[in-house]
Parts: C-alpha cells; structure tokens; sequence
C-alpha cells in the first residue's frame, strides 16, 4: 500500500515537472477558457430565462459549479492529507498536493459564497441571510484559511505537514454538515437542483448546467496543476539555493585554509595593531 | 493505555490550576464581566436577553475555554510539560484524555455557576433540567477535545497564541450550534427535536476525542 502511495506520489510529481508539464498547464487553459466561453454563451443568450425567477436563474451555471468544486478540492485536500499520514515517505508530494488544493478550494468557496450572495440579493432581497447552508459555508471558508494559517506557522517541513494535515481532517468533518444542512434543517437555501435519477430542470439549461460542472472541474485541475507546479519549482529553487550557499561556503572556507591566505589572515591583526 | 495515568495527569492538571487560582482569579471575574457585557449591549429590558440566553450561555463558554487553555499555556512553546511526559514515557492518549479530562472538569464547573448567572441575570428558566445537563456534558467534552487537540497542534509553533482562535473557533462551530439547540430547547424557547442534536453533538465528541488521540500520539511522537 505505502510502496504504491509512493509509486503515485512519484508520477503525480512527475507531471508537474518540465515541457510536459507546461503542456499539461496550457491544454488545461486552453479547454477551460474555450469551455467558459461556450458556457458563458449558451448560459447568457441561448438558455430561456426561468418563469418564477426570471434573468436570475443564469447564476446556476455559475453557482452549483463553484459549490461543487469548492467539495471536490476539499475532498482532495483530505484525501491527500489522509494519504501522507498513511505513507510518511511520500509525504512531500501529497502534502504539496493537499496545500493546493486548500487554496483553490479557498477561491472556490469565496466564489460560491458571493454569486450566492449576488442571487440571494435578487430572490430574497438580502445580500446574507442566517440560513443553515450559507453559514457552514463561511464556516467552511475560515476552517481551510485556518488550515492555510497552520501550514506556515512551523519551520520544519514535516512537521508542518503533518499537522496541517490533521488540521484537514479535523476540517473535513464540517463537509457532511455543509451538504446535508438544507435536508437537516429546513431553511430558505433550496435543495439540490440535480440529484441521481430525477432532475428538475431539463433541455438546454440541463446542457449547459452540466457543462458549467465539466468546464468548472478543467478550471480546477488547471488551478490545482499551476499551483504544484509552482509548489515544485519553488523548492527545487530553495534547493539550489541552498547548494549554492553551501558551495560558497565551502569555498571560502578552503580559500581560508590556503597557506598563503591563512598566512595573510595571521598577519593581518597585527598589521592592523 | 491505562486508565491511572489518564487521572493522574487530570489531577496534576486540576492541581496546577488550583494552586494557581487561575480560575477564581482571571475565568470566573471574566465570565462575570461578560455577563454583565452582554446584558448591557444586547437589551437591558432582558427581552432579547431571554430569548437569546442559550446561544449567550454557550458563547460565554467558549470564551472561557479559551481562556483556560491560554491559562494553562499548553501552546506556547515546545513546553518543558511535554518534553518530561515523553521523557516519562506516558502514552500519548493517556496524556490528552487526562489533559482533556481536568478541562471538562473545569468547564463544567464554570458552565454551573455560568447557568446560575444566565438564570440571575437575564431571567432564563430550564424546564428540561436533564436535557441541559446533558448539553453541558457533552458540550464541555467537545470543547475540551477540541481545545487540547488544539494544544498539541499549535504546540512549537509561530503565533501559537493568534493561531489558536483562528483554529479552534471555527472547528467548534457545529458543537457550539447544537449545545446552544439543545439548551434552547431545554428551555422552551425552541421546538427542536433535541435527541437528533444530542446524537450529533454526541457523535462530534467522539470524532474529536479520536482524532484528538491520533494528533497527540503523532505530535509525542515528533
């Protein structure tokens, strides 16, 4: 189990590495920002306006796609957080994995929570509302800042990790809260727009609504793909840094120990008295 | 893991606490001043103060927990506390259930005189006596889970003292939502059902007192 955690550990971050890595990144970029386009199309001009809610119903290709992938990203930092305690060795690539996808979750959740805002402003006339849904969601928006906040508090790396990563797990017991809140509590946020075998929408807004969540989840692999990679250059940039530094050190070191310099540095103090 | 040593170090805990006087010196005037807060800014015709007293109650109670545990100063550094328990080679579980047990002891003790102020002050009455005892119960322990979990989290670390609200606060929410619930209800002023929010504060204690183990065994460990 650990030699197989490592064996993907080793291949996720070999993906995040050199030319094809970059090719990685721009065909994500590419799909995402066609897809958006198309979406942003077909949800603006080519979907009918809703007859209760009117203009305000073009959030749903926005809204749903942002909450579900604000899930996504917070599962996948659990995952990886859970995976890095199982297998310490491969603890480098989940924990990188798990910090980023915190982080797009984070801009995720900000996302939902304001085009949430932006529709509730126009169907129930408030900006914010106490509802069950929207308050674990803010709950959920300042557990993973506090999670981002215990990544930076310690030096030691794996350290960091490691507690960080409880951190997740700690957070991820709000998750289940979040989803289930409208079903627990009877609140003004509806209930789930698409559920497994009944639906309640259909045609063309059912189209776009699905894509929304296929162009939405490219975003995120594209976001999630941009920050490992920048996690993986940052360190091998401290690592070269850091051999840098020591190879002067040496240097000076052995330019220190020559006789002649030596010599020099023995006589200086006295030339200087 | 044995049960001696979980006491043991609950009892050192409530020692140091009681020679210390930090609860009867800094908690109790502090939860007394919060009181008197809140009565003052909320409305002092006590009508939102009624109708407001089980989410006041449990308010109060978390800011007490975060002052027990700034107290007891657990996450301010690599403590020499922690360094002789590993020395003496204590089990880790042993040390967070005893550690956690001397905080439910203390919160319990402060949510009494809290409910005796809640009942004084802004003219709060229980009708379900069992129901908000089981409240405080399983309040107490989440809180206090959480609270020392927290402790061994943020221990060694940079900002230890900032970083613990922005952990903690936000990772009690739910208990803080489902105590408040259930005292709600206990004091008629909701109709919930309180069974369905004693199982989920209930189930709440038991994943932070797991999870509270695994992160003292692994930071004892370090």
């Amino acid at each position: 189990m650990r030699r197989m955690l490592m064996q993907r550990e080793a291949w996720l971050l070999s993906q995040c590495e050199g030319r094809r890595a970059r090719r990685i990144t721009l065909a994500l970029w590419a799909i995402a920002v066609v897809g958006g386009a198309v979406v942003c199309f077909g949800g603006l001009l080519l979907t009918p306006a809703d007859k209760v809610q009117g203009e305000l119903v073009r959030i749903i290709y926005v809204h749903p796609a942002t909450a579900f992938l604000m899930y996504v990203a917070f599962a996948v930092t659990t995952a990886a957080s859970v995976l890095q305690l199982i297998a310490p060795s491969a603890r480098r690539g989940w924990d990188t994995i798990a910090g980023a996808s915190a982080e797009v979750g984070i801009v995720f959740c900000a996302l939902a929570l304001l085009t949430g805002a932006i529709w509730g402003r126009g169907a129930w006339g408030v900006w914010w509302t106490w509802d069950a849904r929207l308050t674990s969601t803010a709950v959920l928006f300042v557990l993973y800042l506090g999670y981002l906040a215990l990544r930076q508090s310690n030096d030691d790396v794996d350290i960091a990790a490691k507690r960080s990563a409880f951190m997740a797990i700690f957070a991820a017991i709000d998750i289940p809260i979040v989803h289930f809140s409208v079903e627990w509590w009877r609140t003004l946020h509806q209930d789930a727009t698409l559920q497994i075998g009944e639906s309640h929408i259909g045609g063309t807004q059912l189209v776009f609504l699905l894509l929304s969540f296929f162009v939405g989840s490219v975003l995120y692999a594209y976001l999630l793909h941009l920050r490992v990679r920048l996690a993986v250059l940052q360190e091998t940039n401290n690592r070269r840094a850091q051999s840098e530094a020591i190879v002067k050190r040496l240097q000076q070191r052995e330019h220190a120990q020559s006789p002649r310099n030596a010599t020099q540095l023995h006589t200086h103090p006295e030339g200087a008295s | 893991m044995q049960l001696t040593d979980v006491w043991m170090i609950a009892q050192t805990d409530l020692r140091v606490s009681w020679r210390s006087r930090s609860l009867s010196n800094y908690v109790v005037p502090f939860l007394f001043t919060t009181l008197l807060l809140f009565g003052l800014t909320l409305d002092p015709d006590r009508g939102a103060l009624e109708r407001a007293g089980g989410g006041l109650f449990w308010m109060i109670a978390l800011f007490a927990s975060v002052l027990l545990a700034q107290q007891r100063g657990f996450f301010a550094s690599r403590s020499a506390e922690m360094d002789s328990l590993r020395m003496a080679s204590v089990d880790p579980a042993a040390v967070f259930l005893g550690k956690c047990l001397a905080m439910i002891v203390q919160l319990l003790a402060l949510e009494a005189l809290l409910a005796l102020g809640v009942i004084v002050f802004y003219g709060v009455s229980f009708t379900s006596i069992a129901l908000f005892l089981g409240a405080m119960l399983l309040g107490a322990a989440a809180l206090s889970a959480v609270n020392t979990a927290c402790g061994f989290l943020l221990s060694a670390s940079r900002n230890a003292n900032s970083l613990f609200f922005v952990v903690f606060l936000p990772l009690v929410a739910p208990v803080l939502l489902a105590s408040a619930r259930i005292t709600e209800v206990a004091m008629q002023l909701s109709s919930d059902n309180a069974s369905l929010w004693l199982q989920l504060l209930a189930a709440f204690c038991v994943a932070y007192i797991g999870l509270g183990i695994l992160v003292s065994t692994s930071v004892m460990e370090e």
